[in-house]
C-alpha cells in the first residue's frame, strides 16, 4: 500500500471514514504516526472530543411514553451526530465495538439514560484493560436490566448472563461448561439495580456466597473472583484477539498473527489499547482482508466524506437509511450483537444503502468540493475523496466514468457503488 | 429526526455468524459462480477462531434427482430465544405442575384438543383450536438434534443447517433451493425471509430475497432523481469485473438482485421509500409477517419457501407477561394465515411449520425458565395428520432438567422437503423416518 491507502485504510478500519481535506493532512504526517495519534489522542494533543449526550434530555424512569420516545431518538440521535462530526474517531469506533461486542438494546433496557450511562462506561474504560471493563459491565444497571441480572437472586438463580458473559463476551463456546455457568451465574447473585435512579446495589441477602469450583478455580463466590476467574484463562486473550482481529482485519486472519497479539495482549495485563495498536499495525504490514462495511460505519461514512452540514434533514434520512437496513444503534437484534459479514449485502440493506446513495447525491452542493469533481467527471479525485485512494475497481471506474447523466447521478452512482460496500 | 425511532424488538435485522467458530454458512452467497447474493443470519458469531469453511459439493441435475416442479409451498415461522415449549404445548403429566409453581398453565386455563388427553394448549392458542380439530393443525414434541447445544447460537447453527454447523456452506432450505435452481433460475422470489435474513435460506447457487420491513421496500425517488436516470450506471456497475474478488462480486450482484426483487414486488410495497416511524407498531409481529407473507403469496410470484423470523422467546424472566403475548401473536397470526391461503385457493399448496433452536429448562428460575433442549413444533396444512402430537414430552426422563429428543428435527425437514418435491435425501444426507406427519 501506499501511504496515502494505508492512511486511508486505518481511518476505515479504526473510524468511520474520512472527512474532507483529512487525507491530505495526515498522509504528510505518514501511516505510523497516525496510527499513533488515534489510538492515543490524549498523548498527541488531540482536540478533544465532547461527550455526545452533554446536553441531551434522555428521561428518567418516571417519563411518560412519549417523552421516553422522545429522548430515545434524542439518544440515538446525539450519537450518530457524534460519530460523523467527531474529532477522535477512533474513540468513538471503540464505543461502537464495545456496544456490538457486550451487548445491551435498548428495547429491554427501555431507558436511553441507563443505556447511554453503559456507552459512556465502555468509552471510559474500553481502551484500558479488560478485567476492569468486564468487572464494570457485568454490575451496569443496563446489563443487569438485559440479562436479567436484577433476577438473579439466591433462590431464584437466573443463568441469563452467566452463560452469555462467558459464551459472547469474554472466553468463546468450548472454554467452559454447564456446571461453570450455574456456578458463575450462583456467584453473581444478589446486583439489582433502584429503579428509579439505576444506582446498582448490592443486596447481601439475595447473594449466595457459596465457594463455587467455576473454571477450574475454587472458592469462585463473587464478582471479584468471578472476573479473576475468567481473566487467567488462557482462552480469554485469544477470544478478544480473535474477535477485534476479524474487527479490524477481517475474516481469515493469519493464526500466526493471532497467536502473536494475543500473547502480546495477555503479557500486557490484557490492555486493549496494546491490542489494538498491535492489530492495526499487522493491518499496515498487509495482514487484513477486504470486508463487507456494516450500515453504520457505511453511512456515518459518506455522511462525514460529503462534507454536508449535519442538520436535521441529513440526520432523518441516515436514520430512516439505519433502520431499514437493520442497524440501528442502541437497538441490536440480540445478545449476540450485529452481523459482521455478508449478511449486510442482502436485498434490504442494498435496497437501504441504495435509497441514501440516492438522496445525498441529490443533496451536494455542486460548487463545493465533492460536487465540483463530480462536475468534472473526475472519477478518480472522487474515490480519493470518500476514503478509497487507491480508486475503483476496473468495472465500477468505467461504469461511472462513461456515465452520461447529471453530476448529482453521478454523485449517486458513486455513492452506491458496490465498492463503497466494502472496506 | 423522527424517523430515528427503536425498531420493534421483534423485528431483528439480518445478520450472519461470518465470523462464527463454526463457519457455519461463512462463505454463504460467495461460493458459486452462479451466486447471487444470499441473505444473512439471524444470530452472529460468536468466535472467529474456526477451520476454513468448505464449500458443499455442487448437486446434480435436478432432473437425475426426480424433483418435479410444483406449486407448493413451504412456509417457516422461526421463534428465535428458544421457544417455552411446554408452556405452548401443555403437558397432562403432573411432573410439569411441580416443575412449575408459578409459571405453570394450570389445569383450568389449559384447552382441550381433540385427539389427546395427553396434553392441552395454552388459553392464547384458542385460535388455533378449530385448526387442530379440523385436523389441519399438529404438533412435533419433542424435536431437535441429538447432542444439542444450550448455546442459542450453536443451537441455531444445528437447526439452520441441520447438521452441525461445520463446513456447511448452506442452509437446509438454501441445499433445496440449489438442487432446485434449474426450476426458475432467474426469480429472486423463489425464496423469501421476512422480518430478518435466514440462513437456513443461504445457498451456494440459489439466491433468496430479504425483506426487514414490507413497507420500506421500495425506491425513493423523492428527490426527483429516479431509478430510470441512474439506471444505466447501475447495470453497468453490476457487470461482473474480471478481477472482482469475490466480495466484490457478490456486492455487484447485490444490486441488480435488489432492484429486480423490489420491482416485482411493487404492488405490496408501493410507499415510495417512506420508512414509517417504528414508533409503538410492532412492525415485526409474527401477525405483521404472515400478512405480508399472504399479500406476496397472493401475487403468485413463483415464490416456494417463506420464512418469518421473530425474535423475543428467550424469556429468562417476566416469562408469565411475556410468552402469553408471543403465543397471542404466533396464534392469532397462524390463525389469519392459514385462512387467506384457504381465501386465495391455496389451502392445499401450503405447509407451515414453526420452529425455534430449543425449548426450556423443565423447572422454572422463578420469574422464568433458561435455556432446554428439546423443542415442540406446530405443523399446520391441508396435508399435515393434523389433530395428534406427533413424537412426545417424557417429563419421566429428564435429562440434565431437561425434555430428552424424541423426534430428530430432520424427520420434520424430510416431510417438508417432500411436501415441496423432493430431495430430502441428497439435503439431509440420509434417509429419516418421516414418522407419518404428513398423509
Amino acid at each position: 500500500m501506499e501511504e496515502r491507502e494505508k492512511v486511508a485504510w486505518l481511518h476505515r478500519r479504526l473510524g468511520f471514514g474520512v472527512m474532507p481535506g483529512l487525507l491530505d493532512e495526515h498522509e504528510s504526517l505518514g501511516a505510523a504516526a497516525v496510527l499513533d495519534l488515534l489510538v492515543d489522542p490524549d498523548g498527541h494533543a488531540q482536540p478533544v472530543a465532547p461527550d455526545p449526550w452533554a446536553g441531551v434530555d434522555l428521561a428518567g424512569a418516571d417519563a411518560e411514553p412519549e417523552a421516553l420516545r422522545t429522548a430515545r431518538r434524542a439518544a440515538i440521535t446525539a450519537w450518530v451526530t457524534a460519530m460523523v462530526t467527531t474529532p477522535r474517531p477512533t474513540h468513538e469506533w471503540l464505543r461502537w465495538f464495545w456496544h456490538g461486542h457486550l451487548v445491551s438494546s435498548l428495547d429491554v433496557v427501555k431507558y436511553p439514560s441507563a443505556l447511554v450511562r453503559q456507552l459512556r462506561l465502555y468509552a471510559d474504560l474500553g481502551w484500558g484493560d479488560t478485567p476492569t471493563l468486564v468487572r464494570a459491565m457485568s454490575v451496569d444497571a443496563a446489563m443487569l436490566r438485559y440479562l436479567d441480572g436484577v433476577s438473579n437472586t439466591r433462590d431464584a438463580v437466573n443463568e441469563n448472563f452467566g452463560r452469555e458473559l462467558l459464551e459472547l463476551f469474554t472466553l468463546g463456546v468450548g472454554a467452559f461448561d454447564e456446571v461453570d455457568v450455574r456456578a458463575g451465574a450462583t456467584a453473581l447473585t444478589g446486583w439489582t439495580i433502584d429503579r428509579t435512579t439505576f444506582e446498582v446495589r448490592f443486596a447481601e441477602r439475595a447473594h449466595d456466597d457459596t465457594p463455587q469450583r467455576y473454571l477450574g478455580v475454587d472458592g469462585v463466590h463473587d464478582l471479584d473472583t468471578v472476573v479473576a476467574a475468567i481473566a487467567v484463562q488462557p482462552a480469554h486473550a485469544r477470544f478478544l484477539t480473535r474477535v477485534l482481529a476479524a474487527e479490524i482485519l477481517g475474516d481469515g486472519v493469519d493464526p500466526a498473527v493471532i497467536a502473536a497479539r494475543s500473547a502480546e495482549f495477555a503479557a500486557s495485563g490484557l490492555d486493549v489499547r496494546t491490542l489494538v495498536r498491535g492489530l492495526a499495525a499487522d493491518g499496515l504490514d498487509g495482514a487484513g482482508s477486504t470486508k463487507v462495511l456494516a450500515p453504520v460505519p457505511w453511512a456515518v461514512g459518506l455522511a462525514r466524506a460529503s462534507g454536508l452540514e449535519v442538520d436535521a434533514p441529513l440526520l432523518g434520512v441516515v436514520g430512516r437509511t439505519l433502520i431499514a437496513s437493520g442497524q440501528l444503534p442502541m437497538l441490536p437484534p440480540n445478545v449476540g450483537g450485529w452481523p459482521a459479514g455478508g449478511a449486510w449485502l442482502s436485498t434490504s440493506t442494498t435496497l437501504a444503502r441504495l435509497n441514501f446513495a440516492t438522496w445525498l447525491g441529490a443533496k451536494i452542493p455542486l460548487d463545493g468540493p465533492l460536487g465540483a469533481l463530480a462536475v468534472a467527471g473526475d472519477v478518480d479525485a472522487m474515490a480519493d475523496a470518500l476514503g478509497h485512494p487507491e480508486g475503483w475497481s476496473a468495472t465500477t471506474r468505467a461504469a461511472l466514468a462513461n456515465t452520461t447523466g447529471p453530476p448529482a447521478a453521478l454523485l449517486a452512482a458513486a455513492f452506491g457503488a458496490p465498492d463503497l460496500m466494502l472496506a | 429526526m423522527d424517523a430515528l425511532e427503536p425498531s420493534a424488538p421483534t423485528e431483528p435485522p439480518p445478520s450472519t455468524v461470518s465470523t462464527s467458530r463454526r463457519r457455519f454458512l461463512a462463505g454463504a452467497g460467495l461460493g458459486g459462480a452462479a451466486v447471487v447474493v444470499s441473505g444473512g443470519l439471524l444470530w452472529r458469531r460468536v468466535d472467529p477462531a474456526s477451520s476454513p469453511s468448505s464449500t458443499a459439493a455442487l448437486p446434480g441435475p435436478v432432473e437425475a434427482l426426480g424433483i418435479a416442479p410444483a406449486d407448493t409451498i413451504l412456509v417457516v415461522v422461526q421463534l428465535s430465544g428458544g421457544n417455552d415449549a411446554l408452556n405452548m404445548l401443555v403437558p397432562g403429566d403432573g411432573r410439569y405442575l411441580d416443575a412449575r409453581p408459578t409459571l405453570g398453565v394450570p389445569e383450568a386455563q389449559r384447552l382441550a384438543l381433540a385427539g389427546t388427553t395427553a396434553y392441552a394448549a395454552h388459553p392464547a392458542l384458542a385460535p388455533l383450536v378449530s385448526w387442530w380439530d379440523q385436523g389441519r393443525l399438529g404438533a412435533v414434541a419433542g424435536a431437535g438434534f441429538a447432542d444439542q447445544s444450550r448455546s442459542h447460537f450453536d443451537a441455531l447453527d444445528t437447526w439452520w443447517s441441520a447438521g452441525d454447523g461445520r463446513g456447511d456452506a448452506a442452509g437446509w432450505l438454501g441445499r433445496w433451493l440449489d438442487l432446485t435452481v434449474d426450476h426458475d433460475p432467474d426469480n429472486p422470489l423463489r425464496a423469501i425471509a421476512l422480518g430478518s435474513g435466514s440462513p437456513a435460506l443461504a445457498g451456494t447457487r440459489s439466491s433468496h430475497t430479504v425483506v426487514t420491513s414490507i413497507d420500506s421496500f421500495a425506491l425513493d425517488e423523492r428527490t426527483g432523481l429516479t431509478a430510470s436516470a441512474l439506471a444505466g450506471v447501475r447495470a453497468a456497475m453490476s457487470e461482473p469485473g474480471a478481477a472482482d474478488p469475490p466480495l466484490l462480486a457478490a456486492a455487484r450482484r447485490s444490486i441488480p438482485a435488489t432492484l429486480a426483487a423490489v420491482d416485482r414486488l411493487s404492488a405490496v410495497s408501493a410507499s415510495g421509500g417512506e420508512v414509517p416511524d417504528a414508533a409503538d407498531t410492532p412492525g415485526g409481529s409474527i401477525t405483521t409477517l404472515l400478512d405480508t407473507a399472504a399479500d406476496i403469496l397472493a401475487l403468485d410470484l413463483g415464490t416456494r419457501i417463506v420464512q418469518v423470523s421473530v425474535s423475543g422467546f428467550d424469556t429468562h424472566a417476566a416469562q408469565a407477561i411475556v410468552h402469553p403475548q408471543l403465543l397471542d401473536d404466533l396464534a392469532g397470526g397462524l390463525d389469519r394465515f392459514l385462512g387467506a391461503m384457504a381465501d386465495q385457493g391455496k389451502a392445499d399448496r401450503v405447509l407451515v411449520i414453526t420452529v425455534s433452536e430449543f425449548g426450556r429448562r423443565v423447572a422454572e428460575n422463578g420469574a422464568g425458565t433458561d435455556h432446554g433442549k428439546a423443542s415442540t413444533l406446530l405443523v399446520a396444512g391441508a396435508s399435515v395428520v393434523g389433530g395428534q402430537v406427533h413424537g412426545e414430552v417424557d417429563l419421566a426422563a429428564l435429562e440434565d432438567g431437561d425434555v430428552p429428543i424424541a423426534v430428530d428435527t430432520r424427520s420434520v425437514y424430510a416431510n417438508a422437503l417432500d411436501f415441496l418435491g423432493g430431495g430430502a435425501d441428497e439435503v439431509l444426507g440420509a434417509p429419516y423416518d418421516r414418522l407419518g406427519i404428513l398423509a
